[in-house]
Order: structure tokens, then C-alpha cells, then sequence
């Protein structure tokens, strides 16, 4: 199901290259998916799972007819596009090709791929080659990919594209320690890409069409450590959603703690934050309301509208 | 929208732009350029 991280950090972005005006596409991967082995490769499931992701972004305030959707679908039946993606390959080694996935959430150093998998990066640069795309926008974990596009497109005498990577949010349990060098040789990025927010740990995400209960419990689970803004789950959300959506942020306290205040700008928040003015408990209270105001036009699309989710949940306990 | 706007509005909250001159120079010369934003379909 969608998180924030994917309905809202992405979602938002989307927004402003509309607003700058951008002729967009959102490019629905299913055979990647396939590849990938997302729904235990079922293709059925893959393409209502892309129609569900559809009305998604409808709720959050893409309308249908201010983007393109392209499925990779539409794209394979052309022998063009498989001439790129043989082009992209024989341009690259096996060991640069091996690099460029962990954007399928893979360690680096794993031995044990299907051959599939080295298809996948080669499809991810044709893509972009063959839509002609401008711009290619993703997720700050997908940047060896487009360092490959853009390699790729030098050699090939083709238009380089130029990359707007985001940041990723961190999923609700804070940051993930584990092995170093996992899925980036930069311990920084490293630890971010594996404390994603990620839609198989539950409770560490919030969905699009959460109700405010819902969102409530789960940010009252979340990691907080007071005065520690940094790789702290709950402000992440206040600077890279709550910010960006509503312009400001209401801390709700109670009188005795200084009563209720409004920040305009996150680097205030962070330094109240740090000087321990403000409770991980009032934080996590406005943090909740300002997500269940911004999810609201979400969960009432879908109240209206509740077979593609229905039909997304059904999927989800089968399998 | 001028050109300074919309190239704020590209970079607001962004990690990286590869490369800043070569957004600057496409927003100088393409009134409706294309982005695009791959997402692998998965619960």
C-alpha cells in the first residue's frame, strides 16, 4: 500500500514540476515489478496494484488529466526500446550494471541474483532514453541508476538527463543499524536507504488512507529521543511533509510548557528542539493532527471511492 | 511563473540537482519541458 514516504514526499514533488510547468509522467513499472519479483510476480496483482497507485495520487491532489501514467507495458512492444536496452548493456560492465541495483532494495554484495536482475537497470536507462524525458526524478537511493543514464546517454550520443533526487523518509522505528556498506559505500546514504520507510514493517509506516486513530497510535510508537532532531522519524515528517504542505507547524502545549506556537521555518523547530523546549510527546500530538489534516481529502476520496483500495487490501492479505 | 520561481520550485526540499547549470539552461529554453518519476507497482 502507499506510505507518505511515496504519497507525499514524492506526491509533493510531483506538484511543483506541474506547477513549474512540466509536461509529467508517472511511469508505472510493472514489468520492473515483475522482474523484481513484487507479488510474487503476478502480473494481474502488479497492475491493479499501478491502477490502485493511480487513485492514489488522484486523492493527494494529482488530477488525472495534469499527468501522464505510463505503464513499461506500453513501452515493451516497440523493438526500439529493447535496441536501448541491449545499447545500455553492452556500453556497461557486468560489476557497473551490479552496482546500480540496490534500487531493488538488494545488498550490494549479493551473489545470489537471478540473471533477470541485471535487466533491471538496463530498462531503468532505456526508460528514460525513450520517453525522452527531460528530467528524471526519484528517491535519493536510485542515484547510481541515473548516474548510469547519464553515462550511458554520453556514449550513445543521446540527451543526458538531468536528476532531481529527494530525500528519503525514514520509516517510524528511526534509524536501522546494521552492517555497514549494505547498500551504499557512503556510510550516510547507507544508513538512510536502509531506514526507509518501507510498506513491509507496518507499524513503521503510515498509509495514505490511514484514519486519524490510526495515524495517532502509530506516531505515539514512533522514535523521538528528545532534543535530537537529527535522524529523528517525527521531525523528519515536520520538514520534509508537514513544511512543505501546509507552510507552518502548530505545536500544540499545554500553558504550563510555554501554551501553543507556530513555526514558520523548520530551522526554528530544530534549534527549540534541540534545546530541549519542546516534549517528544506534544511533538508527536501535533505532528499526528497536522498528518490526519493533510491525509483528510485521501481518506474521504476513498470513502466514496473504496473498491481500488478494497481490492489493494484483498491482494495484500492473500498473499 | 519567472524563471527564478520555477527553478525554486524544482529544488525546494531536493537532496541533489545533477546538474543545477543544465536545469537552469533547460528551463531558459523550454517552456514545457518532460520529467518523469518511475515507481515499481508493489503492496
Amino acid at each position: 500500500m502507499m506510505h507518505i514516504g511515496m504519497g507525499l514526499v514524492c506526491g509533493s514533488k510531483i506538484k511543483d514540476f506541474i506547477k513549474a510547468g512540466f509536461e509529467f509522467i508517472i511511469f508505472l513499472a510493472d514489468w520492473h515489478s515483475w522482474i523484481n519479483n513484487k507479488f510474487g510476480g503476478d502480473m494481474e496483482k502488479i497492475r491493479m496494484c499501478g491502477e490502485y497507485f493511480k487513485h492514489c495520487f488522484t486523492a493527494i491532489g494529482i488530477p488525472r488529466d495534469g499527468v501522464r501514467y505510463v505503464w513499461a507495458s506500453d513501452l515493451v512492444g516497440d523493438p526500439g526500446y529493447w535496441e536501448k536496452v541491449v545499447k545500455v548493456a553492452k556500453g556497461a560492465s557486468v560489476n557497473r550494471i551490479l552496482r546500480a541495483l540496490p534500487i531493488m532494495g538488494r545488498d550490494m554484495g549479493a551473489t545470489n541474483l537471478e540473471s533477470a536482475a541485471l535487466l533491471y537497470p538496463c530498462m531503468q536507462v532505456a526508460d528514460i532514453f525513450h520517453m525522452g524525458v527531460d528530467v528524471a526524478c526519484a528517491g535519493i537511493d536510485q542515484r547510481k541508476a541515473h548516474m548510469l543514464a547519464r553515462d550511458s546517454a554520453q556514449k550513445l550520443g543521446l540527451k543526458e538527463p538531468i536528476c532531481v533526487h529527494t530525500p528519503l523518509l525514514m520509516g517510524l522505528s528511526g534509524p536501522e543499524k546494521r552492517m555497514e556498506g549494505r547498500f551504499d559505500e557512503d556510510p550516510s546514504t547507507d544508513l538512510r536507504i536502509g531506514s526507509k520507510m518501507s510498506k513491509s514493517i507496518p507499524q513503521g509506516s503510515i498509509f495514505v488512507h490511514d484514519d486519524p486513530e490510526t495515524i495517532s497510535s502509530k506516531i505515539r510508537g514512533a522514535y523521538c529521543p528528545p532534543r535530537v532532531p537529527d535522524n529523528n522519524p517525527v521531525m523528519e515528517i515536520v520538514r520534509l511533509i508537514i513544511m512543505p504542505e501546509l507552510g507552518r507547524f502548530d505545536l500544540e502545549r499545554p500553558k504550563q510548557y510555554g501554551g501553543p506556537v507556530s513555526f514558520y521555518e523548520y530551522s526554528e523547530l530544530r534549534e527549540a528542539y534541540s534545546a530541549g523546549e519542546i516534549h517528544p510527546l506534544d511533538l508527536k500530538n501535533s505532528v499526528s493532527a497536522a498528518l490526519s489534516k493533510i491525509l483528510e481529502p485521501v481518506r474521504s476520496y476513498f470513502e466514496s471511492n473504496p473498491d481500488p483500495l478494497r481490492r489493494m487490501m484483498d491482494v495484500e492479505v492473500t498473499r | 511563473m519567472d524563471l527564478e520561481e520555477r527553478l525554486s520550485l524544482i529544488r525546494r526540499n531536493a537532496e541533489e540537482v545533477v546538474t543545477e547549470g543544465e536545469l537552469r539552461a533547460l528551463l531558459e529554453t523550454n517552456e514545457r519541458p518532460r520529467a518523469y518519476w518511475g515507481f515499481e507497482c508493489s503492496g
